[in-house]
């Protein structure tokens, strides 16, 4: 019986290696196991070959066989070092190792394929991260560079469309007879809501062809305005219905209390620019509560050119909510941020 | 007040003549109720339920100067 070391790429390959080499199935052969070697990352970082060593005994063959491994084993029992009886058989055996190895690197590739795909999917989505990051953290900043990029998407038709909104508009106005059709129908509507909730008011009326605006003067204002202006637009909501009921275009209907929208908009973007400043410090998004579409839109607009954060609406209906995330690519000043910027400003 | 509701009911759904609103009167509480055609049910009610809320914020705040509570049914 004699010890004798294989290696191998993995066990599996070194149990070949060793049954190619002595002549023997592999039912035959006895071993221990050494190590299990690693494939290391990507197969060239900390490879680590398998080994194992073989216990063979010596049985009755074939003459010719018999001598073959009678000399190896002699060879064993008079000390010379197995490390050299190795090598000799491997130069026996060559044209069948390489054989072997052909085969493995085969598998080896099939196995690197599989990786450096998602690596080139990773480089697309984003460039300025790929060569830093390890093998594990891979997966994970994909997927958000991904999601974050449909974000932007949204965002950015978002607020193309409340830009688009006027020039659209102005491509298909209504008539100017129309438009007093309407003014008159909000004005009534209006002049008698207002009756049961305040004397004493001055209505005065500002249209173009795709806004109505109606600016309340006097009375008791803060009856109008009501709990977070909750009255206001309650009042502007009704008018809206009730004037774009019979149109088929859309016509926008504001209605104003003593500037009242006016304060609440400066109101908005004073928030707006210190929530902003709030998350492009922390990196934290920060969330701005559910709130109308115009003001959101506000928001929409005045952190639209401010940089190092966007802007996303979330939620349905009314508990739709205005977040401000931090842009990801200003972390690093890198060409990526020029395409950031291209992004947004398409 | 029930002129009021009736008024803007009117003129958001397609059959103003359908509509009809029944005043219960309580000591603080009154309660309207709102009765319109089927197919207007949705018009009153609006998306997420917004011309009901609109209408329903309107009417608070008519009878908060009216010092008493209104509450706004719609009866299908």
């Amino acid at each position: 019986m004699a010890g004798l070391e294989f290696e191998g790429k993995t066990v599996k390959d070194a149990i070949e290696n060793a049954c190619s080499k002595l002549n023997i199935s592999q039912r035959e052969l006895k071993y221990d196991i050494i190590s299990n070697g690693s494939t290391g990352i990507f197969g060239f970082v900390g490879v680590k070959k398998a080994k194992i060593r073989v216990y063979y005994h010596k049985k009755p063959e074939s003459s010719s066989k018999r001598n073959e491994h009678q000399g190896t084993s002699d060879s064993f029992s008079s000390g010379i070092d197995p490390r050299e009886v190795i090598s000799l058989v491997d130069e026996a055996f060559s044209d069948l190792r390489e054989e072997t190895l052909l085969q493995k690197d085969t598998r080896e590739e099939k196995k690197q394929k599989s990786q450096p795909k998602k690596q080139t999917h990773f480089t697309s989505a984003d460039q300025d991260k790929d060569e830093s990051i390890d093998s594990k953290a891979l997966p994970a900043p994909t997927e958000k560079e991904v999601k974050s990029v449909d974000i932007k998407d949204d965002t950015s038709l978002e607020s193309e469309s409340f830009e688009e909104e006027k020039p659209s508009a102005s491509e298909t106005f209504l008539t100017d007879e129309m438009v007093d059709n309407c003014a008159d129908l909000g004005l009534t509507a209006l002049k008698k809501i207002l009756e049961y909730l305040t004397d004493d008011v001055q209505i005065t009326l500002e249209k173009t062809h795709d806004k109505l605006l109606f600016r309340i003067e006097g009375g008791n204002s803060s009856m109008l305005i009501g709990k977070r202006g909750q009255n206001l637009e309650a009042i502007q909501y009704i008018i809206d219905k009730i004037v774009n009921k019979n149109i088929t275009k859309h016509i926008r209907v504001q209605v104003d209390v003593a500037g009242y929208t006016e304060k609440r908009k400066e109101n908005l973007i004073k928030m707006a620019e210190r929530l902003a400043q709030k998350t492009k410090r922390t990196g934290k998004p920060s969330t701005v509560g559910p709130m109308n579409a115009q003001d959101r839109r506000i928001i929409h607009i005045t952190l639209k050119n401010f940089r190092g954060v966007r802007t996303q609406s979330i939620g349905e209906g009314y508990y739709r909510k205005l977040m401000i995330f931090p842009k990801q690519a200003n972390r690093k000043k890198t060409p990526s941020d020029v395409t950031e910027s291209e992004n947004t400003s398409i | 007040m029930k002129n009021l509701i009736e008024y803007i009911v009117k003129a958001l759904v397609d059959n103003p003549d359908q509509v009809e609103i029944s005043v219960i009167e309580g000591k603080e509480t009154m309660v309207l109720e709102l009765k319109v055609a089927k197919e207007d049910i949705g018009k009153v009610i609006g998306k997420q339920g917004r011309n009901a809320k609109a209408l329903r914020t309107i009417l608070d705040a008519v009878s908060a100067k009216a010092r008493k509570r209104s509450v706004l049914e719609i009866i299908e």
